[in-house]
C-alpha cells in the first residue's frame, strides 16, 4: 500500500489537481450513473472509492478542490440531487480514507467515521429543515397522507390492530422528525462508512500494481525558472536515467547532439527509453553524465521547451479549440500575448476555434496540441511518438508539420518514433540502443506467415454472421441523435477473416459493438447463426482497443485460469499470444501496454468464441510486437476455423491475415472486396488516404 | 453497475443526461454566471416558498426559457418507468384516501387537501429539476470554469483558492465526457464476460474491487498524462480564451429575477 509518506505544503501541484479532477470526475459518473439505474443507490459506496483513493493519496485540500469541481459541473448535468450526493460521498470518503492510512481497521475507521460525519450532517439537516420549514411541513404532510391511507387499507382488509400500531409509530416518527431525520441518517452513514471501507481498503491495496509517476521534467524548477531559458543545441555525454527503485538505467545515451533549427529523430525499439529521452530533454536530471545546452530548459515557456505526446486526447487541456491554445499561459497576459486563429491556421485548424475539443479527430487534437506549444515561441519542441496512435492520413500530416517547423529559424524539433518511414524524413538521427538482457518478455519463435497460407479457403460454409440492413443510431429521438451505421448488408461465414477500414467517424467502431451484440441496431437485424446477437452477447469475443479496460483481475493467471476447455493451462493460453510463462504470476498493472493487449487476446482466444472481434489490435506496438502479433494471427486461423473482424487501419500489415477487406464512409459500406495481398491494397490505401481527417 | 445483461434491451448505450443544444437565442448568448446565479436564487425561493403563487412564477420562468431558447420536446430525458409508477401509484393512494374533506371531481371522491399537497411537491421537485436543465441546454460547459471562476472571485480575500478550482473545474469538463466513455467500454467488457453474470455470494465484493480498480487505474493513468501535459504547458495559468464577463442584458436579467423573487416573498 503506497501512502503518502508526509503532508505536502505550497500551492497545489499539477499532479495533485490533475488526479483531483479526474478522480472527482469518476465519482460524478458514478453518483449520475446511480441516479440513472434502478437500485442504483447500491453504487453511493463505489462513487465513495475514487474519493477515498484521493484522499490515501493526496491531501484534504485537494480533495475539497476536486470535489467541489466536480459538484460544479454535477450541478449541470444533474442538478442538486446528485451534489448532495456527491458530498455526502465526499465526507464519508475523507474520513474512510484517514482510516485506510493509518491503517485502522474497519471497526475503528467506520466509528470515527460515524463520530466525525454524524454530528454536523444531522446538525445541518436538522437546520435546514427548520430553515425549509414550508417544504419541510409539505413533505410531512405528504407522508402522513400516505399513512393514512395505507391504514385505511389495512383496516379495510381487517389487519385494524397493525393498522393502530403502525398508526402510533408513524406518527411519533412524524412528529419527531428532528430526531427520525438524524438517526436515519446515523444508520446510512454507519453502513455506508463500513461498506466504502471494505471496497476502498482493497483497490487502495491493489493501486500499488501501478508504476509511479516521475515528474516531467525538474520537478523543482523554480531555481532555473529565473535563468534565461535556452534549451538548445543539446549535448549528451555518457548519460544514464534510473527511475527510483529501478535495478537498472531506463536509458543509457553515451553520446548524442541535438543541434539547432534541425528535425532529429530518436528511434529504438518499445521499451528502449525513448520516454525517458524525453523526459531528459524536458529538464528530468539525469542519474549519471551530463547534459550540456546553453541556457535554462524552459518548459512550457516562451522561448523554451514544448512537448507533444503519444495520447492524442490527454494532452489536450482546453474545452474549447481556443482554450486549449492559450491554455496554462500567465493569466497576466489574457487577450494580448497569442494570436490565436493565426496559430491554428499555422497547424491547419484554421476556422475550428470555436469547436468543442470533444469533437476533433486523434489527428486534429495532436495538431492542436502543436499549436498550443507553438503559441510560447519554444526553441526546442520535442514530439514523444505523437504519431503513434494516428491513421495514415492523420500521421502523415502531422509529420509534414513536424518535420516543416525547423524551416526558416523554427524550433529545433525532436521526433520520438520507431517507424521507418519517419526517420527517413530526419535530418539527423538518435538510435537508442538496449542494454543486454535488458529486454523482458521475449519473441518466441512463429510459423512463417506463408506456410500457413491456403488452408483457410477449406473451411466449412453456412453463414455465421448476417447483418441486413442494419443501422445504428446513437441517442435516437433526441435532439442529440447521430447516425453512426445506415444499410449495412454483411454475412460473414464461420472461418472467414475480414478487415474492416474507415476513417475517422466512419462506424467501425459501432459495427464491431455491433458484432459483439452490445448494441442493439435500431434497423434491420444482426444474426449470429439462427438467433439475435444481442442475444448471445458474451459468444461473440472482442478486443478493446484499451485492453486494460477487459482485463478485471489482479493477475495475469487470475485472467486466463478457467476459461478454456477443460485442462487448458494458463501458460498454453500465454503460449498461443507468444508471451512468456514466467508471465503468468505478475500483475495485470505491471505489464506494458502491449503485454496487455495480448493477455486480452489470449482470453478471447482460449474461449473459442465462434467469432472474434479486435478493435485497433496494432495501435500503439512497435515493429517486433506488430509482427508477432500478426504471426500469431495467421497461425491460429491456420489451426482452427473462427470468424475474425478486424478494425484497423494498419492496412498493408493486416491484409494477408484476412479474406476480404471492407471500407466504410460515413457509416455506408463503401466498397467490399476480396484481400488480394498484393493488388487491392493500393486501392484500398488510396481510399484512406482520401478520407481526411 | 450491476446491471444483469438479461434486461431485454437497454435504452441507450450513451450516459442519458443533461447535455447542451446548440443555439443562438437569447438565453444561450446570456452569460453563464448569470444563469447559475438566477437558477440558484430562484430554487432557493421555491424551496422556502412552495406556493403555487411560486410554483407559477418559477414554472413561467421555465416554460419562457424553454420557448425563447427553441428546446425541442425530445430533449427531456426519459423518466425511468419505475420512478413515474412509484409517483403515480403513490399519488392515486394519497388522494383516493387522503384526509377529509373529501369532494366529488369528475365522478370521483378525492381530497382535495392530499391532491393539493401532492401536486405541490411533485412541482417543486420537477421545476428545481427543470431549473437545472435549462441551463445544461443552453450553456457550453466550456463557459462554466470561467464564470464559476469570475462568480467567486471575491472570495479571494478570504483566501479560498479560487485560480485553483477554476483549473480544476476545466479540467473536469474536459475529462468528464472521456470518463464517461471509458465507463461505458468498462461495463461492455463485463457483459461480453459469462462467467462474471453466473455470480454467487463469494463474489459479491469481489467484482466491484476488480471493476473500481480498472476503472481507478485508468482515471490514474489519465491523471499522469494530463499532470504531464500541464508541466508541459510550465504549470497553470489561464484556461480560456474568452473574457468571462456579464453584460448589459444580463443585468437585467438579474433584476427582472430579484423583482420576481420578491414577489414569491411578499403575503
Amino acid at each position: 500500500m503506497r501512502t503518502r509518506s508526509h503532508r505536502r505544503r505550497g500551492p497545489v501541484t499539477p499532479v495533485e489537481l490533475a488526479e483531483a479532477a479526474v478522480l472527482a470526475d469518476l465519482a460524478l459518473g458514478l453518483v449520475v450513473l446511480g441516479w440513472l439505474l434502478p437500485l442504483g443507490s447500491a453504487l453511493f459506496a463505489a462513487a465513495c472509492v475514487p474519493l477515498v483513493v484521493l484522499s490515501v493519496r493526496q491531501r484534504g485540500r485537494v480533495l475539497v478542490i476536486g470535489v467541489t469541481a466536480a459538484a460544479a459541473l454535477g450541478f449541470l448535468v444533474g442538478g442538486t440531487g446528485v451534489d448532495t450526493n456527491l458530498l455526502i460521498c465526499a465526507a464519508i470518503s475523507a474520513m474512510v480514507g484517514v482510516g485506510i492510512r493509518h491503517r485502522w481497521g474497519p471497526t475503528r475507521a467506520s466509528i470515527t467515521a460515524v463520530v466525525v460525519i454524524w454530528p454536523p450532517l444531522a446538525a445541518v439537516s436538522v437546520a435546514l429543515l427548520l430553515l425549509f420549514s414550508n417544504l419541510r411541513r409539505l413533505s410531512l404532510d405528504q407522508l402522513r397522507n400516505f399513512w393514512n391511507a395505507i391504514r385505511h387499507l389495512l383496516v379495510r382488509v381487517g389487519l385494524s390492530g397493525g393498522a393502530r400500531g403502525g398508526d402510533r409509530v408513524v406518527r411519533y416518527g412524524l412528529d419527531h422528525w428532528w430526531l427520525l431525520v438524524p438517526a436515519a441518517e446515523l444508520f446510512a452513514v454507519a453502513v455506508a462508512a463500513r461498506v466504502t471501507y471494505g471496497l476502498a481498503r482493497r483497490v487502495v491495496g491493489r493501486l500499488a500494481d501501478a508504476p509511479a509517476r516521475v515528474p516531467l521534467g525538474d520537478p523543482d524548477g523554480s531555481s532555473a525558472a529565473a535563468a534565461e531559458p535556452g534549451p538548445v543545441p543539446v549535448a549528451f555525454d555518457a548519460v544514464g536515467f534510473r527511475y527510483p527503485g529501478a535495478a537498472a538505467d531506463a536509458v543509457h545515451v553515451a553520446r548524442a547532439e541535438i543541434p539547432a533549427h534541425r528535425f532529429v529523430a530518436v528511434t529504438g525499439p518499445n521499451g528502449v527509453g525513448k520516454s525517458t529521452f524525453v523526459r531528459l530533454l524536458a529538464g528530468a536530471e539525469p542519474s549519471s553524465g551530463s547534459v550540456d545546452r546553453p541556457g535554462a530548459v524552459g518548459l512550457g515557456r516562451v522561448g523554451g521547451t514544448a512537448v507533444v505526446f503519444q495520447r492524442p486526447e490527454s494532452q489536450v487541456l482546453g474545452v474549447r479549440v481556443c482554450d486549449d491554445v492559450v491554455w496554462g499561459l500567465p493569466l497576466a497576459t489574457a487577450g494580448t500575448a497569442v494570436d490565436v486563429e493565426a496559430v491554428l491556421t499555422s497547424v491547419g485548424l484554421a476556422g475550428l476555434g470555436d469547436r468543442d475539443t470533444i469533437t476533433l479527430s486523434g489527428g486534429q487534437l495532436q495538431r492542436l496540441a502543436i499549436a498550443a506549444a507553438l503559441a510560447r515561441h519554444p526553441e526546442l519542441l520535442v514530439s514523444d511518438e505523437s504519431t503513434a496512435m494516428l491513421d495514415p492520413a492523420g500521421r502523415a500530416r502531422l509529420l509534414a508539420l513536424l518535420r516543416g517547423l525547423p524551416d526558416g529559424g523554427g524550433p529545433t524539433v525532436v521526433h520520438a518514433t520507431h517507424r521507418v518511414d519517419e526517420i527517413v524524413a530526419a535530418d539527423a538521427v538518435v538510435a537508442l540502443g538496449r542494454e543486454p538482457a535488458a529486454r523482458h518478455g521475449g519473441t518466441r519463435a512463429v510459423p512463417a506467415p506463408m506456410a500457413v497460407r491456403g488452408h483457410r479457403y477449406a473451411a466449412p460454409s453456412g453463414p455465421l454472421v448476417t447483418l441486413r440492413g442494419v443501422g445504428y443510431t446513437y441517442s435516437a429521438g433526441t435532439p442529440w441523435a447521430r447516425r453512426a451505421l445506415r444499410g449495412i448488408d454483411l454475412t460473414l461465414g464461420p472461418a472467414d477473416a475480414v478487415l474492416v477500414v474507415g476513417g475517422n467517424g466512419s462506424g467501425k467502431t459501432t459495427l464491431a459493438w455491433l458484432l459483439a451484440g452490445l448494441l442493439t441496431p435500431t434497423e434491420g437485424e444482426a444474426l449470429l447463426e439462427d438467433g439475435s446477437i444481442v442475444s448471445q452477447v458474451g459468444r461473440v469475443g472482442l478486443g478493446f482497443q484499451h485492453a486494460r479496460l477487459q482485463l478485471l483481475r489482479r493477475t495475469v493467471a487470475g485472467e486466463l485460469d478457467g476459461v478454456g476447455p477443460e485442462g487448458f493451462s494458463v501458460h498454453e493460453a500465454l503460449q498461443l499470444v507468444g508471451l512468456p510463462p514466467q508471465l503468468a504470476t505478475r500483475a495485470i498493472d505491471d505489464l506494458s501496454g502491449g503485454q496487455q493487449r495480448r493477455v486480452a487476446l489470449a482470453r478471447l482466444l482460449v474461449s473459442e468464441s465462434p467469432l472474434l472481434v479486435l478493435d485497433e489490435p496494432l495501435a500503439g506496438l512497435d515493429d517486433a510486437a506488430r509482427e508477432e502479433l500478426v504471426a500469431v494471427l495467421l497461425r491460429l486461423r491456420a489451426e482452427r476455423p473462427f470468424g475474425l473482424v478486424i478494425v484497423s487501419h494498419d492496412l498493408v500489415e493486416l491484409t494477408p491475415v484476412v479474406d476480404r477487406v471492407i471500407a466504410l464512409r460515413h457509416g455506408e459500406i463503401a466498397f467490399d472486396e476480396p484481400a488480394d495481398p498484393d493488388g487491392r491494397v493500393d486501392a484500398v490505401a488510396s481510399f484512406l488516404a482520401a478520407e481526411d481527417v | 453497475m450491476a446491471r444483469t445483461s438479461t434486461a431485454p434491451r437497454r435504452p441507450d448505450s450513451e450516459l442519458r443526461m443533461l447535455r447542451y443544444l446548440p443555439g443562438d437565442s437569447v438565453v444561450h448568448r446570456l452569460w453563464a454566471g448569470t444563469k447559475i446565479t438566477v437558477a440558484a436564487a430562484v430554487s432557493l425561493a421555491l424551496s422556502l416558498r412552495p406556493t403555487w403563487r411560486a410554483l407559477g412564477i418559477v414554472g413561467a420562468i421555465v416554460i419562457v426559457t424553454v420557448l425563447t431558447a427553441r428546446i425541442p420536446r425530445t430533449a427531456v430525458p426519459r423518466i425511468p418507468g419505475w420512478i413515474l409508477y412509484v409517483l403515480i401509484l403513490g399519488g392515486v393512494v394519497d388522494v383516493m384516501w387522503g384526509p377529509r374533506p373529501r369532494h366529488r371531481i369528475l365522478g370521483v371522491v378525492v381530497s382535495t387537501t392530499a391532491l393539493d399537497q401532492w401536486s405541490r411537491l411533485l412541482l417543486v421537485g420537477v421545476e428545481l429539476l427543470a431549473l437545472a436543465a435549462v441551463i445544461a441546454w443552453t450553456t457550453r460547459l466550456g463557459e462554466l470554469a470561467p464564470a464559476i471562476g469570475k462568480l467567486l472571485r471575491p472570495f479571494r480575500i478570504v483566501r479560498l483558492p479560487v485560480d485553483e478550482l477554476t483549473v480544476a473545474i476545466a479540467l473536469c469538463v474536459r475529462c468528464f465526457p472521456l470518463l464517461a466513455e471509458e465507463l461505458r467500454i468498462l461495463l461492455a467488457a463485463r457483459r461480453l464476460r459469462p462467467e462474471l453474470r453466473a455470480m454467487g455470494v463469494r463474489s459479491i465484493m469481489r467484482e466491484p474491487v476488480d471493476l473500481l480498480v480498472a476503472a481507478t487505474t485508468v482515471c490514474l493513468r489519465r491523471s499522469r498524462e494530463l499532470a504531464d501535459a500541464i508541466e508541459a504547458r510550465g504549470g497553470f495559468g489561464m484556461v480560456s480564451d474568452h473574457e468571462s464577463r456579464p453584460r448589459a442584458i444580463d443585468y437585467a436579467v438579474l433584476v427582472a429575477t430579484a423583482a420576481l423573487i420578491v414577489l414569491i416573498f411578499v403575503p
